[in-house]
């Protein structure tokens, strides 16, 4: 096999599939990346056994006699292999198996490299993806949805299945939620075309690469399937295993009716929260909050560093009421909402509250944020 | 001869207050020494020969030392009636009353008169039986010896007779047998114990103390009779029940709760003269004791070194903290080759053939491990900035440890790093292999180091800014911290982990070792009491609510430790609710562990309340049960840490009251001055 394409392309191919490399695995394989001859291009996989990437870009591909089989590629280490392409001149890159082993030979300008790999056969497939249901969205509205559930992710190892989002497929509706477990954020959308229904889990690392590979202007389709999900992106395609198990029943955490509205200003909310932040962070990040009359007061104290005050103004409905929340997940949410005012929803001060846009698609997105309380 | 195993110094002061009970002398004194010889000590009597009823009462005060060995020998007579159900009722731990009843084989009314002999027993005939015992009991010196020292009352009644037996005893004597009706089975009741032997009755220990022991029992009798039924009651309150099942998983979570039982993995290992069964827990379920350890020899609950030591080497290198998983191991072998009469209450053990069950025992939870998928992780030594880089900075893999959120990069601490309440202890464990040993300085000095330079030293004053090295990850935006308490802030670099467990750090004037438990548990106390002002007013834990509220299914002593001290738990940021039975709904946990494993600190303080409350009867106070939870949430001796961690906490610590101490006032770090080092290594002047 012989190849050849621009430094640059193969370069920023390397990259993106070389996210999905194994950091700490044992198995030397999940440390390389395959490169394997498609047609008239070259496809480059990565994978540590529960992610896998693949990207495809066009290359010149002249298959040798000296080939064992059809499309058989070769495997190379993608830290040196990313180095290496990073380290070379800006033409093009001519990638040579001579001999048919496991040794690659680069050659770019006036450097020429032999890099010994693997053999490529064994490199771990990806797992065959039989949809039970495929739908498509516009780049756009899959990484607002992405964003505006994400931070909700539990990071806490023990309780697997928080540590993902829970997407659920059905009819044109997609739905997205995380929790972990002191907060739950839940978006809606509809979409573009699709068929079938599911539920799955999807690991919070594949969600945030594909919030990094999609961009506004792709459309992203996803392909739901028992145990693992397919993204394709553009040229990319990610596949991964989802976690496994029962996803807490969500609904009943959203209270249903509430005895306070506060209305306020995204933007003026979100600084007075900032603001605040700075003194509640020696406190466990309490900020209490505390209607008075049309203002609402935000107010942190801390023995060390002393106490800070901050007035915005409130339109409320219902009695006033006082209740303290974690600055950080305050501004978790309002960092991700776009609408230009939000709805807080309250009804006592150890009772679940809801956060909501207003507006352009205000009934798409809620984060319910528990209470803090001093003992 | 093994009585003379039983060390009873305590009771030698009996001796000076003079003559009121012969055998209460006796009973001490007559072990080693030949009873007469003994008896002819003691000033102003004449010497008698011990009755058959005297011999008896020694023979229990061997087999028969507390209220919970009546239980325990009744319980296991009825098991070896072959019954289905036991219930066992206690009045005060047993000491006022012990009720056990079975519906086993019962007796005819010659047998039960006979079993009160000493030495009549059912299950063996003659001494070459001994080598062969399938039975529980064997000795045939249990009941006897209960009816010498107690009202005993046995009501017993076969399926085959028309008419049940009722005898009555007292101290030994048989007062009445009579005929009476009452259901298959044999109930025994037993009262006033230990009445004829005051010296006995002096020294029983405390009602929570006896009940643990007789709860400790139930619970080893179900897992090892996992299909029979038991319950205990104690004065009226069911503390025990268990309705027998076939899958002895069952068992397990009776005893320890569902949410251990879920994380055990079965054991299994054969050979031909011996088999191992059971179950292990993952390594994610451990206790600081070993009380959760149960193992048996054909289905006789034993402590065995040899076992004890087969299992500790299988998981040695998955835990590398000291504490134990739980299990419940069950070897069966061959009878003759295993010797179980080498104690009076059959609680050890000696294997003809040592090596083999360690071995088996070895293979069989070496096995469970590897198959169970129980291998964890590798545990990633202090991992070097490039190790794990690509991981963290993509935000991939956070990494595992209770420090986790910890990611900002600079530390800055008050100079006065000689710990303030030094201990001798310490110092030596702390080696990284140098020879002079960090010497903490007495309470009193806790001067900056840099004072101390003196005239035999370089003389140059303390460079500002280090020696040029860069400050891990220097961002350099944080650097105008000032510090407590008029102290002087010192730069400090983390240089590297000793042994998981001590962080090596410089500042500009002193190589430092820290404890990274004790520092840890510092801040989070620190943090829990709110950075509390000296105000009491302005005390408080805060606590995160939780949207989804957790449940956590307890063994049953633990439930009722919860269900005593949930105001404890709560002023420690944790609030429990009873959710019937042994299941509590968590609604907020301190928001400090939020976002960490809240659950399995939860279990650890539950853990350390149980364990404590056998020691003493004590509310826990509102601070303690702060600082036990800063202890519990706190990352632990062998935890690896990052340099990012490791960074982070000690940024933390320098922002603490009082860096120097462990809420319990352990010394956090120890420092060896610069001046001190050069010093040890000759290296003083200009070379
Ligand atoms: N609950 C019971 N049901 C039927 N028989 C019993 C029961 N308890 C004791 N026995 C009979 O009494 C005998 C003596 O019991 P014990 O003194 O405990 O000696 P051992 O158990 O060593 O034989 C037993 O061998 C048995 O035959
Ligand atoms: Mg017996």
């Amino acid at each position: 096999m012989q190849a050849m394409c621009p430094r640059k392309d193969l370069y920023e191919a390397v990259q993106t599939v070389g996210r999905a490399v194994s950091g700490r695995s044992t198995l030397p394989i999940l440390s390389h990346l395959l490169v394997a001859p498609q047609g008239n291009t070259l496809k480059l996989t990565a994978t540590d056994l529960e992610m896998w990437m693949e990207c495809s870009l066009p290359a010149r591909i002249q298959a040798s006699l000296d080939d064992t089989g059809d499309g058989e590629g070769f495997t190379a280490p993608a830290r040196v292999f990313t180095e290496m392409l990073g380290a070379l001149p800006d033409m093009d890159v001519q990638l040579d198996r001579p001999e048919g082993g496991n040794t690659v030979q680069v050659h770019c300008g006036r450097s020429d490299y032999k890099i010994l790999g693997l053999p490529a056969e064994e490199f771990p497939a990806p797992p065959d993806v039989t949809p039970t249901a495929t739908f498509t969205l516009p780049g756009e509205v899959l990484r607002d949805m992405i964003r505006h559930v994400l931070f909700a992710v539990s990071t806490d190892e023990t309780r697997v299945i928080l540590t993902g989002v829970l997407l659920i497929f059905e009819g044109d509706s997609v739905k997205m939620v995380a929790t972990d477990t002191h907060r739950l954020a839940v978006r809606t959308a509809t979409v573009a075309a699709g068929d079938g229904s599911a539920t799955a889990v999807v690991p919070a690392r594949a969600m945030n690469e594909v919030l990094r590979l999609a961009t506004d202007e792709d459309a992203v389709t996803i392909s739901l399937a028992q145990g693992q999900a397919r993204f394709d992106i553009g040229g990319t395609t990610m596949v991964t295993r989802l976690i496994e198990g029962t996803f807490p029943n969500y609904e009943r955490v959203i209270p249903t009716t509430h005895d306070r509205k506060l209305t306020l200003e995204t933007t003026e909310f979100a600084r007075a929260v900032r603001r605040a932040a700075i003194v509640a962070r020696d406190n466990a990040n309490r900020v209490v909050i505390e209607t008075e009359g049309a203002q609402l007061v935000l107010s942190a104290e801390s023995g060390t560093v002393g106490s800070v005050r901050e007035e915005i103004e409130v339109a409320r409905e219902g009695d006033d009421i006082q209740i303290a929340f974690n600055a950080k997940y305050l501004q978790d949410v309002l960092g991700v909402v776009e609408t230009e005012g939000v709805v807080l929803e309250l009804t006592e001060p150890l009772r679940p509250g809801i956060l909501r846009p207003i507006g352009d698609g205000a009934d798409d997105y809620l984060c319910v944020l528990m209470p803090m309380q001093v003992i | 001869m093994f009585r003379g195993l039983s060390p009873r110094p305590p009771l030698l002061k009996e001796r000076g207050q003079g003559g009121e009970a012969l055998f209460d002398l006796a009973f001490p004194l007559g072990y080693n020494k030949p009873v007469t010889e003994t008896l002819s000590q003691t000033p102003g009597r004449a010497v008698v020969l011990l009755d058959e009823n005297t011999a008896n009462r020694i023979a229990a005060g061997e087999v028969i030392e507390r209220p919970s060995s009546v239980v325990k020998e009744l319980v296991e007579n009825a098991l070896d009636a072959g019954a289905t159900r036991v219930e066992v009722e206690l009045r005060e731990a047993g000491k006022r009353g012990i009720v056990v009843r079975d519906n086993g084989c019962g007796m005819s009314r010659d047998d039960a008169v006979l079993a009160l002999q000493r030495h009549a027993t059912s299950k063996i005939r003659s001494a070459d039986d001994l080598f062969d015992i399938r039975t529980l009991g064997f000795r045939g010196e249990a009941l006897p010896s209960i009816a010498s020292v107690s009202d005993l009352r046995i009501v017993t009644k076969r399926a085959e007779d028309d008419a049940a037996t009722e005898i009555v005893v007292r101290g030994g004597d048989i007062i009445s047998v009579t005929e009476t009706g009452a259901p298959d089975g044999t109930t025994f009741v037993v009262e006033n114990l230990f009445f004829n032997t005051p010296a006995r009755l002096k020294f029983l220990k405390t009602t929570p103390t006896e009940l643990n022991h007789a709860v400790d029992l139930l619970h080893r009798l179900s897992l090892a009779y996992h299909r029979i039924a038991f319950r205990l009651l104690h004065d009226g309150y069911e503390m025990f029940t268990y309705p027998g099942a076939a899958d002895p998983l069952h068992a397990v979570a009776a005893v320890w709760g569902r949410d251990t039982a879920r994380e055990m993995v079965p054991l299994r290992y054969e050979s031909p003269a011996l088999s191992v069964r059971g179950f292990v827990s993952k390594p994610s379920v451990s206790k600081a004791t070993r009380t959760s350890q149960a193992m048996f020899v054909n289905g006789r609950y034993v402590r065995s070194r040899t076992m004890t030591h087969a299992f500790d080497t299988a998981f040695k290198h998955l835990m590398t903290t000291d504490r134990h998983p739980v299990c419940a191991l069950f070897l069966d072998i061959a009878p003759e080759l295993v010797d179980v009469n080498v104690h009076p209450t059959k609680i050890e053990v000696r294997f003809t053939r040592d090596g083999d069950v360690y071995s088996a025992v070895h293979h069989a939870v070496q096995d469970a491990l590897l198959t169970g998928g129980l291998v964890p992780e590798v545990i990633v030594q202090p991992s070097l900035p490039a190790t794990n880089s690509r991981a963290e900075s993509n935000g991939l893999m956070p990494p595992r440890s209770a420090l986790s959120s910890y990611a900002r990069t600079e530390v800055e601490l008050p100079e006065a790093l000689t710990p303030l309440a030094p201990s001798p202890g310490a110092a030596g464990e702390g080696g990284v292999g140098m020879s002079a040993p960090f010497s903490p300085s007495p309470a009193g000095d806790a001067r900056p180091a840099a004072w101390e330079k003196g005239p035999g030293d370089e003389g140059n004053p303390a460079p500002p800014a280090g020696d040029g090295r860069p400050l891990l990850g220097a961002g350099g935006a944080d650097t105008s911290y000032i510090g407590f308490d008029g102290q002087r802030i010192g730069r400090l670099r983390v240089l590297a982990q000793s042994r998981n467990t001590y962080i090596v750090a410089e500042t500009d004037d002193a190589l430092l070792l820290i404890d990274q438990h004790i520092a840890h548990e510092r801040v989070l106390y620190e943090q829990m009491m709110n950075g509390v002002t000296d105000t009491a007013a302005n005390w408080g834990v805060v606590a995160q609510h939780l949207a989804l509220p957790q449940t956590l299914h307890l063994a049953p002593r633990e439930a009722r430790v919860v269900e005593e001290r949930r105001e404890a738990l709560a002023r420690a940021g944790f609030i429990v609710e009873p959710f019937g039975g042994e299941t509590f709904v968590v609604r907020a946990v301190p928001a400090v562990v939020a976002n960490k494993d809240y659950l399995g600190v939860l279990r650890g303080i539950i853990e350390e309340m149980v364990t404590a409350s056998v020691a003493r009867r004590l509310l826990v106070p509102h601070e303690a049960a702060v600082i036990m939870a800063s202890c519990k949430m706190a990352v632990k001796k062998g935890d690896p840490l990052t340099l990012e961690e490791m960074t982070r906490l000690l940024t933390d610590l320098a922002k603490m009251k009082n860096p120097f101490t462990c809420p319990h006032g352990r010394p956090i770090l120890l420092s060896l001055p610069h001046r001190e080092m050069d010093r040890k290594f000759h290296r003083i002047g200009p070379h």
